[in-house]
């Protein structure tokens, strides 16, 4: 488990992390958003020992990460402009971390750049920035550690990718209880990748979340209730957001699901329905409860 | 997997990174040794003699290899910029930071391997390139042994001093977040300390004119050397010219190359830690650590606006244009150093107050030189403060030789030159303090009167103001040794024949004056290996005429430097006013003696064994350590007139047929119409009357002998005796008559005892 407390980081007089308190279970996909400049970046940065917090403390595992070889080897990090040697190939640089990283899976690094049709002894400076992503990728996942840290990685890969990627991680994960720790400023593209999510804005965090739970305790109801009836008198449910088109209510409801279709069906509307909100709206949702417009911050 | 593994693969790794910087170190020394061996083995076919060629050869090769190297050394510098910003450049990019920073390996483990990396970058193709250069040499006829042994102790020193800058660098690389900027901090760092003690002795002799580099004390060349050498490359240099071959004495290395490796290990240790503390989002700024930058902004500020404040004060001599140098020097490196450290042009004028009070402090360190505000120059201890002193009076001891010969490595003899600061300063030591004092408060005051004279303008002291108004004037040094052990000196440059005479005169017949100035009169008779005695004139000047006293017995030797001594010693300022040597005396050591035969031996055999001294050393060896012998010295004349040495009549074997007289035509009453603007105008005109001679002949006295008595009063014309006889003078042909030109003597005349029939002819 990575845990932050009370972590902190400035430069000079920005605050780029304040205060953060966060804890990522093992075996999910974390997702770590919020818009430029939020601190994702920094946040990942302590995380993987390259910054060292101003204040508070990033444990992995409960040690301290900043200069600790040790929790060092649990993790494998690709930064937002990952390095690569100059005129490098992608097979030097699996000889690099097979160095650094001693359960580095060499097979398994030939058998995904096959996969990918990436050339080993091709420069990487000649390749594009999805394809350099994608050996960053690559590497990450063969280097066999608890823990990777994608920072801004699926940004630039296309959706095919995205899911190939997706895939290996939950074949990771299934496997060998892989941790991806996911940072991006577009919600989309972490939708059908993430467990839980961490909304990070100016430093702090706003929300921290699994997203299945988040998932299983809010729903949309369409419905056109009967005449002379009004969302207010539906008891039993929490509705959060009321939108209304003639009598075509769009309702915004928490609780559990089986609760929402059972007061439904007893209040006996002209028609209801009940759809899956999409990791967008219960963004929009559940910020909207803390005071803040999510669109102004994510999209 | 080891940690020694992984640590050896990260150096491998990181070799692979660099092997641009290999390749182009690698090039460089392969043209600069095996090259350079193969280029200038041609050379040895030039010769006629094939062994000489070889030998040339051979010589060149050495010193090519050695350690006294200046091409190496630079190369050296190079190769230190290059291997220590690259060792570490990742550091300036944020990619860079992120990935080397964010793998599981510790700074410490990667800090050891690319600075290890970065010497033997260096260190590999170096030592191959020179053994490939004894490979080329060997095979060339040099030899084996000595080549190797050269190479080796090059190889040894260079590396080290390529260390100490190596190291530099890596501080530099440390501090700094950018690789320009890492570069202007290496600049910093070696030239920092070199020109803030330059700046400080400028300062000193510039403003303070009591002040003398050269003498004893916290201010002295030896304290202030020191500063310069707080440079890894001035270290290197100063090393390099200690080692130099003039005297071909192996200079003893050990504890500089202890001393370069220990400050090696420190800036080693240093840069370790700094990497530790450095924060990775230095990357790509100016410097890595935000408290380095007021300390090294304020500090050159202060020593540019201080150089340039110097610089426009000696240029006009006007404080108004000091403090336009202050202000205007200071003012651009403040600028200029915050664009740097903000990578911005708009932020040029931030931090205003410290520019302001960099700006006040350095007016103020300029006003309190400029006005003595410290009283420098008027330093004058109590006389209960001052446990002892040392004083050099350049006038009473310009002709002493302070030095000693030397036998060098190769079987050949020279004189070493010391300074006279050297002997002096160690052994004087003075006690009558208030006498002293008597003769510094004159110099004080005479300093004082020249106060408002501008420094430059007026190039103040000079022969020519003795000649003006017929004082003395003598450039005095004294050193004082305070009750507390601290040695405070002052220079004096002032008439010592006014109203500092009397105590001059008394400190110049002081037994402690005399033994701290003058070697022989602290001789031992056991020291004395043979005695030389120079009586009569001899054509080439180089004692042809000198009496050896060989066979003389040691107490025969001991009686002789004894009655010398005393006589000499006894001697007062009066009587050398009046008196002229007639003769000179050298105590000569066991060593000055086989000096002497060896170079005789040479002479005789055509300098075969060693054809490159045929110019060198001899006259130098042989007219050193003689000292006056005085008419007065009636015991030493006995004893040497015992010894069959013939005292008296310096001259009296000259066949003088003309004389001529030289007359500076500067004084208008005097001269009349011979009278010239120009001070250098000459008026001369000749004496060819027998009886005329022979009466000058009565007074004369040989020039070089005069030399000896710095006291002597003499008329102020130029006497030259010539052996030639020429019925016209003025058709007299130069190229003709060449060699009777070169037989002229030149004389003085005493002052007050001049013929008058010769002022009559000046007229």
């Amino acid at each position: 488990m990575i845990e932050a407390v009370n972590l902190t980081k400035r430069f000079d007089d920005l605050v780029a992390v304040d205060n953060i308190n966060a804890r990522i279970r093992d075996g999910s996909v974390f997702g770590l958003i919020g818009t430029n400049g939020a601190g994702k970046s920094t946040f990942l940065r302590m995380a993987a020992g390259v910054l060292k917090p101003d204040g508070g403390t990033i444990t992995i595992e409960g040690m301290e990460v900043f200069e600790n070889e040790e929790a060092k080897k649990r993790f494998f990090y690709i930064s937002d402009d990952q390095y690569f040697f100059s005129n490098s190939t992608p097979r030097d640089m699996m000889a690099y971390y097979q160095i650094v990283y001693p359960s580095f899976d060499k097979e398994r690094f030939h058998g995904l750049m096959r996969s990918f049709g990436l050339d080993e002894n091709r420069k990487i400076n000649t390749f594009s920035k999805g394809m350099k992503k994608q050996v960053s990728v690559v590497c990450g996942v063969c280097a066999g550690t608890d823990y990777l840290f994608c920072d801004e990685t699926f940004d630039g890969l296309d959706p095919v990718m995205r899911q190939a990627v997706k895939s290996i991680f939950a074949n990771d994960m299934q496997e060998r209880h892989l941790t991806p720790i996911i940072a991006s400023h577009n919600l989309r593209e972490l939708e059908d990748i993430c467990d839980h999510v961490g909304l990070l804005h100016k430093g702090g965090i706003l929300l921290s979340k699994d997203l299945d739970e988040m998932k299983m305790n809010i729903h949309k109801v369409q419905c056109v209730l009967a005449d002379g009836m009004e969302p207010e008198e539906l008891t039993g449910i929490e509705i959060i957001k009321t939108e209304r088109r003639g009598r075509l209510l769009t309702l915004t409801v928490r609780g559990d699901l089986n609760r929402v279709e059972h007061t439904m069906q007893m209040v006996n509307p002209v028609f209801y329905e009940t759809i899956p909100l999409s990791l967008e709206e219960i963004f929009i949702s559940e910020t909207e409860v803390v005071g803040y417009d999510i669109k102004k911050l994510i999209f | 997997m080891t940690s020694k593994n992984l640590f050896f693969k990260l150096m491998k790794e990181d070799l692979k990174r660099r092997v641009w910087a290999v390749a182009l170190l690698s090039l460089g020394f392969f043209f600069f040794y095996p090259v350079v061996a193969a280029f200038t083995a041609g050379d040895i076919k030039d010769y006629m003699d094939y062994a000489k060629g070889l030998a040339e050869y051979e010589q060149n090769l050495v010193r090519w290899l050695s350690f006294n190297s200046g091409m190496t050394v630079f190369l050296m510098m190079v190769a230190a910029l290059i291997c220590g910003l690259s060792s570490f450049s990742f550091l300036n990019s944020k990619s860079k930071v992120d990935f080397y920073h964010g793998i599981p390996v510790r700074r410490e483990k990667l800090f050891v391997a690319n600075f290890l990396n970065g010497i033997l970058m260096l260190a590999i193709p170096y030592g191959i390139c020179q053994l490939l250069a004894v490979l080329v040499g060997v095979s060339n006829g040099a030899s084996f042994g000595r080549l190797c042994q050269v190479a080796l102790a090059a190889y040894g020193l260079h590396i080290t001093y390529f260390i100490l800058m190596y190291s530099t660098v890596v501080v530099a690389a440390m501090l700094t977040g950018h690789l320009v900027v890492g570069f202007l901090g290496t600049m910093v760092f070696a030239s920092y300390m070199p020109m803030a003690t330059g700046l400080l002795v400028a300062y000193l002799s510039s403003f303070f004119r009591t002040y003398s580099f050269h003498l004893p004390g916290l201010l002295s060349e030896r304290v202030l050397v020191h500063g310069v050498r707080i440079s890894p490359i001035a270290e290197y240099i100063y090393q390099l010219s200690r080692n130099g071959e003039q005297y071909q004495v192996p200079v003893p290395m050990a504890g500089a190359v202890l001393t370069a490796w220990g400050v090696s290990l420190c800036l080693a240790a240093l840069s370790c830690f700094l990497y530790r503390k450095r924060p990775s989002e230095a990357a790509g700024k100016a410097m890595a650590f935000p408290v380095t930058c007021p300390v090294i902004r304020i500090l050159l500020t202060m020593l540019s606006a201080l150089g340039l404040g110097l610089f426009f004060y000696t240029m006009r001599s006007s404080m108004g244009w000091a403090v336009f140098g202050i202000l205007f020097g200071g003012g651009i490196c403040h600028c200029v150093v915050e664009i740097i450290y903000h990578f911005d042009f708009k932020k040029l004028f931030s931090h205003k107050l410290q520019l302001v009070c960099c700006l006040g402090v350095s007016l103020f360190v300029m006003v309190v030189f400029r006005y003595d505000l410290l009283g420098y120059d008027r330093y004058l201890p109590k006389a209960g403060q001052v446990r002892e002193a040392a004083v050099h009076v350049d006038r009473a001891s310009n002709w002493v030789s302070y030095g000693h010969t030397w036998s060098f490595p190769d079987g050949h003899y020279e004189w070493v030159y010391d300074s006279y600061d050297d002997y002096i300063f160690q052994n004087m030591k003075y006690h009558d303090i208030e006498n002293l004092l008597a003769i510094a408060s004159v110099g004080i005051e005479q300093t004082e009167n020249r106060r408002d004279r501008t420094i430059y303008r007026d190039g103040y002291y000079g022969e020519e103001d003795s000649l003006e108004d017929g004082t003395i004037w003598s450039q005095v040094e004294i050193c004082y040794t305070l009750n507390s052990g601290r040695m405070v000196c002052r220079v004096y440059h002032m008439p010592i024949d006014g109203k500092a005479w009397p105590a001059m005169k008394k400190m110049y017949e002081d037994g402690e004056f005399q033994k701290g100035t003058f070697p022989l009169m602290t001789m031992e008779a056991e020291q004395v290996g043979s005695v030389r005695y120079r009586g009569k004139y001899s054509k080439g000047g180089y004692g042809e005429n000198e009496v050896c006293l060989e066979n003389l017995s040691q107490e025969e030797r001991g009686k002789l430097l004894e009655a010398y001594q005393k006589e000499f010693m006894a001697m007062t300022v009066e009587e050398l006013e009046k008196e002229a040597p007639v003769g000179l005396i050298r105590f000569s050591k066991m060593i000055d003696e086989e000096a002497i035969r060896w170079w005789k031996q040479q002479e005789t055999n055509g300098y075969k064994d060693y054809p490159s001294y045929r110019y060198r050393g001899w006259r130098d060896l042989t007219n050193k350590d003689y000292y006056p012998v005085y008419s007065s010295f009636t015991e030493t004349i006995r004893l040497l007139k015992e010894q069959g040495a013939e005292v008296g009549g310096y001259l009296d074997e000259l066949d003088v047929r003309a004389v001529q007289v030289r007359v500076p035509q500067n004084d208008k009453d005097a001269y009349g119409d011979y009278y010239r603007e120009d001070d250098n105008a000459i008026k001369y005109f000749y004496i060819r009357d027998p009886e005329k001679i022979e009466e000058l002949r009565a007074i004369w006295v040989y020039n070089e002998l005069g030399y000896y008595n710095p006291f002597y009063r003499e008329e102020e014309v130029e006497v030259s005796l010539m052996i030639w006889d020429l019925e016209n003078l003025e058709d007299w042909d130069y190229e003709e008559h060449q060699e009777e030109w070169n037989s002229s003597v030149q004389v003085l005349l005493p002052k007050g005892q001049t013929p008058e029939y010769l002022w009559e002819e000046q007229r």
